[in-house]
Formats: structure tokens, sequence, C-alpha cells
């Protein structure tokens, strides 16, 4: 009964039971890989710095995990942050992290791959590198632990991780890791020492190896000039994207987890990027050029997946589903396949024609939630500010045909601390919240069921935007703002206010457009036992303000300062495509209320053609 | 169709909970194209349960699992094509067809077997571990306190009674307990609580004593009136 295990499984079956869900921690789901040790050559421990549930949802590292496995000797493993409980006893009994594969230590891995969603996730990286035995800095780690590899949407800004990555991958994943694995296994037969590695890293497009670069600062803390100390090292790092969505990998066998997690289902993603330009948005600028997957292949993709899976439920991915081209073939295709096979369909972010009417009126069936608005701003005029292509108009009609229809329920996202913005544009969230109101008492002559849900988050200005040079809002102000709408909607009985956490949203800003000097910062937040920040519960804003003073920088630096168009950006080395002079001058239409066209009527020269196939 | 599966429950597959198999079965029979039947009402689910559920940590040679298709099937067929679909530490056993009835086969379920495997810090600790075992069974009755799940409220049980055999085997670096015991709605012992028992009388701690709890078989009364081990129902 009691088998032969290395003593790391019997430690970890000693505790696993000691804590809350064990199954985050044991692997051996439906799909996992595990190759028989002997033909394994290379070993990538694929690191996602949020509790399983939340790593197991995430596309992202499902599509790597199939990239990396599908090469005959890589074998390529999951490793998630503990949850507090098992990370206690995990010091305690000295287990260090490990995948969940092989159950082996992340630090006899060949390269320990962290996937950085946002901001908020870097503490929690760091803790999952000292849970693996090494140090944070790579300058610091031996000749013998793994090389840490950071990608993921966060390293648009790597600076703030620079001095713990071996190297960053920018842009999409698909490509570059077979890339880095050839590297690898060439390094591995070498015997040559890891730095060697490192230069050979310099000759895959879209690998940025932060330790040949260096910053000096002017006097006001600015950066002054970025010098490179490897002359093979890259001038800018441009970007990796899959050109042809199409022939792209995408895991129609992804893991199926035990547990429930937070997007338990079939994903089929239908294409990257967006066309619309809203200011505010990265991911509008940093996914660009638009790319589509052919409706045929989707449904393929899903088909497969449906059959590999056994879900219960399909889920379409996108910034923007009804911006799909051929959206209408697509989705009556997809429902179609879902009724044969029982299987039930979200479909988020669809544009409220009669088309989606349609579609959401026999998916939601009696049981209907709510209709989102992502209106992000209270005015027509703070919307052409941000260039946000909503009108009211839209909205009330799109309500009307709802409420008609049996819906009870709306939900409005908006933005508060945005560039221009005034008392005006706040109040005007009310007055869009009690119009909608009024609408629904003209349809069912009275408020009943009716349930307005407003959410209004803070404006976090973030690199590789138009916004990239403005000052994010004080907390006070932030809280005034939130004040002011709070009491306009108080007399309003069916509408809901919530808002973000300030002291959250301006760390955020803070990280977003930090640079390489806030490395020691970091290293300090999680010394004073900063972790899971993005997690209400866990985030102590007190622990963060002391790191900043033990470290001697300060915050406000990074977040309420405006640049000048010359400043050097410390991610000015991170080419998207996107030119500087684009953001320069959205920014300057921004100033006059200019809007910009969706460049699907017309391209508005953004640079990004001059990289990649539009 | 009404078909009852025995499974088995392996390896790492211990920590995984009650519903969360409950999941992994309904997704795998859905995988393998087999229409499971649902129930009427406004909220229809799957007519499939899991027999007895195991406390989470045990490992087991004999689960059982109860479902009802849509459309008839072989028996063996339907077994392989549910234990293709299994990960490691689940596998199934085998398949056989229940008569539609209204009552499911968990409910009829009296009896069950359980292996224990028991490795001591300190080897003095087996002659403890036999003394209070005779102990046990010398004695006409052994009550424990138990808290009522509903009421909170502390009733007496006699665990004695639910004991049927307790052996205990020695093996190369263990003793292995066999054990019968009540298993069932109507009247039910959990291995652990007859050890807790036992490490009381034998005065020593958890962490000087190792455990791994394993089910064997568990039984029901057949029309005939005797115990059989549930696969042979009909």
């Amino acid at each position: 009964m009691f088998e032969n295990k290395s003593e790391l499984e019997k430690k970890i079956e000693r505790c696993v039971m000691r804590v809350e869900k064990p199954a985050r921690y044991i692997g051996g789901e439906l799909n996992a890989v595990k190759k028989p040790a002997e033909q394994v050559s290379l070993r990538v421990a694929f690191g996602f710095p949020d509790l399983y549930e939340i790593g197991m949802s995430n596309l992202g590292l499902q599509i790597l995990y199939k990239v990396l496995n599908d090469i005959p000797d890589v074998q390529c493993e999951r490793v998630y942050a503990p949850d507090v409980d098992f990370e206690a006893i995990m010091r305690e009994e000295g287990i260090p992290l490990y995948t969940l594969e092989t159950k082996r230590a992340v630090k006899e891995a060949d390269i320990f791959a962290v996937s950085v969603g946002y901001e908020m996730l870097v503490t929690n990286m760091l803790n999952m590198i000292v849970l693996a035995g090494m140090s944070v800095w790579a300058a610091e780690r031996t000749e013998e632990d793994p090389f840490i590899i950071i990608g993921g949407p966060c390293t648009y800004n790597p600076e703030p991780m620079a001095e713990f990555a071996d190297a960053f991958s920018i842009g999409e994943g698909e490509e570059v890791w077979p890339e880095i694995m050839e590297k690898l296994r060439e390094w591995k037969a070498s015997g040559a020492p890891k730095i060697e590695f490192l230069k050979s890293l310099c000759g895959i497009e879209g690998m940025y190896v932060p330790r040949f670069y260096e910053f000096d600062y002017n006097e006001d803390g600015t950066i002054r000039e970025i010098r490179k100390t490897y002359d093979k090292a890259p001038d800018r790092i441009d970007k990796r994207i899959i050109q042809d969505m199409d022939s792209a990998p995408f895991p129609t066998e992804p893991v199926v987890p035990f547990i429930s997690t937070v997007h338990d289902r079939a994903v089929v993603e239908i294409f990257r990027g967006c066309t619309r330009g809203c200011r505010f948005c990265q991911a509008g600028m940093i996914y660009r050029p638009v790319r589509e997957r052919s409706p045929e292949k989707i449904r393929e993709i899903v088909e497969e997946e449906l059959r590999a899976t056994g879900y219960e439920e399909l889920s379409i991915l996108s910034l923007s589903t009804g911006d799909y081209s051929r959206v209408e073939e697509l989705v009556t295709d997809l429902m179609a396949l879902c009724r044969e096979s029982d299987v039930s369909m979200s479909l988020p972010s669809l544009r409220l024609d009669s088309f989606s009417f349609k579609v959401m009126d026999e998916i939601q069936g009696y049981k209907k939630s709510g209709l989102t608005f992502a209106v992000e701003a209270g005015s027509q005029r703070l919307r052409n500010v941000i260039n946000k292509d909503i009108t009211e108009e839209h909205i009330y009609a799109a309500s009307r045909q709802a409420f008609e229809l049996g819906w009870h329920t709306i939900k409005l996202y908006f933005m508060a601390g945005l560039p221009g913005e005034t008392d005006e544009d706040l109040a005007g969230i009310a007055d869009i919240a009690r119009n909608i109101m009024n609408i629904y008492k003209e349809v069912n002559g009275k408020i009943g069921r009716l349930s307005i849900h407003v959410s209004v988050s803070n404006f976090v200005p973030k690199p590789h935007t138009p916004f990239q040079w403005f000052p994010q809002d004080t907390d006070e102000e932030f809280s005034r703002k939130h004040e002011l709408v709070k009491n306009l909607i108080k007399p309003m009985k069916c509408v809901r206010l919530s808002y973000h956490d300030s002291a959250t949203s301006y760390l955020e800003g803070v990280l977003a457009r930090g640079d390489r000097r806030m490395c020691g910062t970091l290293v300090e937040a999680v010394r004073l036992g900063c972790k899971f920040d993005g997690w209400r519960e866990h985030f102590d804003f007190d622990k963060w303000m002391q790191a900043f003073r033990n470290t001697g920088l300060d915050p406000d630096f990074y977040a309420r300062r405006a640049r000048e168009y010359d400043e050097i950006l410390p991610w000015d080395l991170i080419g998207t495509g996107v030119d500087k002079e684009f953001y320069r001058s959205e920014n300057e239409k921004a100033k006059r209320g200019e809007i910009t066209k969706d460049c699907r009527e017309g391209c508005q020269f953004c640079g990004v053609n001059t990289l990649f196939k539009c | 169709m009404k078909f009852l599966i025995k499974w088995t429950k392996e390896g790492d597959m211990r920590y995984i909970s009650h519903l969360d198999i409950m999941r992994l079965f309904q997704r795998a029979i859905k995988r393998k194209g087999i229409r499971l039947k649902y129930s009427e009402g406004y909220s229809p689910h799957p007519k499939m349960s899991i027999a007895q559920p195991l406390s989470l940590g045990y490992t087991s040679r004999g689960e059982y699992f109860e479902f009802e298709t849509l459309e008839d099937m072989d028996p063996e067929e339907v077994r392989q094509r549910l234990d293709s679909a299994m990960p490691e530490g689940i596998r199934m056993v085998s398949c056989s067809v229940l008569k539609e009835t209204k009552k499911a086969a968990g409910a009829l379920i009296t009896g069950g077997d359980y292996h224990v495997g028991i490795r001591m810090a300190d080897p003095a600790g087996y002659e403890k571990l036999n003394e209070a075992a005779d102990w046990f069974l010398s004695q006409p009755s052994v009550l424990i306190q138990k808290e009522q799940k509903k009421s909170g409220k502390i009733k007496e049980i006699d665990i004695r009674e639910k004991v049927r055999k307790l052996e205990i085997l020695p093996r190369k670096d263990y003793v292995l307990m066999d054990l019968k015991v009540d298993t069932g709605s109507q009247s039910n012992l959990n291995p652990e609580v007859l050890l807790q028992k036992l490490r009381e009388k034998m005065d020593i701690s958890g962490g000087e004593m190792e455990t791994l709890i394993e089910r064997v078989e568990m039984y029901a009364e057949s029309t005939e009136g005797a115990e059989i081990p549930l696969y042979l129902l009909k």
C-alpha cells in the first residue's frame, strides 16, 4: 500500500490533506501531459503567478503548454501560486515550489517561464521564485539555476521586472517558444556558461535580455540614456505576433481541471487585435493588427475541443465579438453546433443590433442575464476625447428593445479620472442611468424588477497608449469623484453603484509606468509580506508605501507626473509596431476632442503595417 | 437503460472530491458520446449518482456509480468507453445493467470492506495496536460521542456493533488492518472513527502513526436476503 515515491512526493502527500482544495496541488487532470523521463531532454516549468483556478482559466498558458509539449523531447509543466495556507506549510515543511506534472522542484527545470498578465501579479511571481529556492535577482542566480523567462501582456513595460528576468518574451509566444527550445538544445549540448545562451537569445526576434542594456538617469529622475552593453543585442525589441490565425496552434485538447475554475468551459479565440482605437485601451494598441480566424477553422476547433473535453459550455473569445467580420454566419453556425451537442454558449461583447438580440434571446431563453454596455464616459464630449465609439441614442434604443424582450438587468461600465474629465461628465453617468430607468418605466409601466448596475473603475494610464504621458488622478480626487456619482445615483433605488479601490488603482498606475529602479521596491514589498495584491483581502497599501520609503522611491513620480513628449520612456525599448508619433498625435486629438475612425474604414497610419500585415 | 459501474480511485485521485468526480464523470460521458437521461422539471439534471461518497484522502478499489442513458447499450462497451476517458488512477472495473427500479443501488448498501495500512514511527507501536484491537473486539459495546450534523446535539453511538471484522495482518514494513463494517445510509462507520478510538486507547498521537485507508468493496442485501457485492445486483 505504501508506494515507492520520491521524498518530495511523500512530503506533498502528507501536506495537501491539510489545506483547502488539495486538487490545486496534485495535477493528473485530463489531457495533462506527462512524458516518459527518458524521452525528455528539455524541461520548462511554466508558472502563472496566481491561484490554480485563475491560472487554469488562462488561454495563453494552455496554448504555450501545447506548443511546448508538441515538441517531442520537451516536457512543459505547470506551476501556480500556492494559496497562503499551503505556502505556510511549504515553508514549514521545506517543500520547494514544484511542478504539477512530475512533482519535481522548479529549480530542477531548464527554464522557469512566468506569464505576468497584469501589474499586481509581480509580487506573486517574486514569491514563487523565492519558494522555488532561488534568488529573485537574475545577477545573483547560479549556473545551476534555471533561466527565468517572463512573458505576458505586462512585459510591454518590462523594466519594473528587468532585474529578475534573464529574458523577456515580448508579444505572442506560439512561434518564439520553439525557437527558444532550439537555442536551449544547442546551448546545453555546448556546455557553455549561461551567458552564452542569453547572447544567443538576442538572435531571436521578440526576445529582450535586460542585462544587455543599462539605463542612465537625469537629476530630475527621468531617463537620460539607454545604453547597450552587448553590441549584438537589438536596438529595439519588436513584439512577435502570429500573422495567420488559421495555421496557428490551438489547444483543442486543453487540460480539464477537476475543480471548478474561473472560466470552466471550452473556449475558442476568434480573432486578435481591435480596430477601434480607444485611446485609453492598451489591449487595443498592443495587439494590433486585427487577425481573424476563419469560421471554418473555428468550427473545426470547437468540434475537436468539445470532443476532447466534454465541457458543457462554450465561450468565444476576442476583444470584441461583434467586430468579427462574419459574425452572423459564425454565431449561427456555432449555435447550431452547440444545440446538437447539448452545450450552452456564452457570447461576450456583442454589438447590440437586431441580430444579437435574436441570438441572445435564443441562448439565454428564460434565464436572461444582464445586458452590458461599456459606455466608459458620461458625455459625448468625453467619449470623443477617449475615442469611444458608442452613443447614448444607441444605448437607449438597445435598452428599450431589451426591456421589450423581457430583460430586467443592465450593466454600465464607466471610468473615472479620464484626461479632460469634468464634474459634468461624471454627472452624465447618473443621467444615463436615469434615462435608462425612465425607458424601463415607459415599457413596463413601473420600476418593478429593474436593476441597473453602474460600475466605475479608475483610469490607469498605461504604456503604449496615447495617454501614456498623462498624470493619474490622486486618491483624494478619485474618492471625491466616487462620492459625486454616488450622491447623484442615491435617489434611484434601482441603481447599484460599485467602484474600484483607489489605492489599488494608484499602485497599478505606479507599477504600470515604472522603470528599472522599481525592482528593488518590489523585492522590498515582497519582503514586507505583499502578495496576492489583486485580491482585496490580501492587499496592504501601507506595506507598499513602506516599501517605497525604504527604497527611496517616490511613487507619485511614476503615477502622477505629466511627461513631456521628448522624455525617454522606460518602455521605449519595446516595439509594438505602433509609432510613438501616432500616440502623440492621438493625444493631441484627444485634447481637441477629435475622434479617429475605426481603421476598418480606412488606414489611420498608426504604423503597425510597417512591421506586420494588416 | 440503467447502468452500474464499479470503479477505482487510486493514487492522487484520492484528493478529488465527490462533486469534482461527478463533474469528471459527466464530462467523460459527454466526450464518449453517451447520452444521459435527464430528470424532468424546471431545472433538469442528469440521472447519475455515486454510491456512498468516499472521504477525501481515501483510495478505493470498490466505488460504484450509476446512471441512466437514453439509448440501450452493451455494458462492456460502456465500460470500455468510459475507461478510456479517465485520468490515471481511475479505472472502470465492471459494468452491469440494473432494472430501472425506483431505488438507487447506493441506497441499498449495507456493508463495506476496508483495508487500512498502518505504519508506526516506533515498532513497539504495533504491539500496542494489537492490544487495542483485542480490547476493542472483547468489548460488548464501545460508545463514542458524535455531534449531529443538523442539530449540533451530541449523540452517543456504539461503534462496536458496527464492526463485523477486524484483523491485523503483518506486512513487510507496515501492518494491514482488514475491516468489514456497516456502510450505508442505515448504519455507517467511517474507519477513521475507529482508528481515532484505537489511537486514544493506545495513547499515541496521529504523527506517530501513518495510515492509508482504502475501501475494497461495498455490499447490499440481495432479494434473497444475503449480503452480496454491489456488482452482483440485478
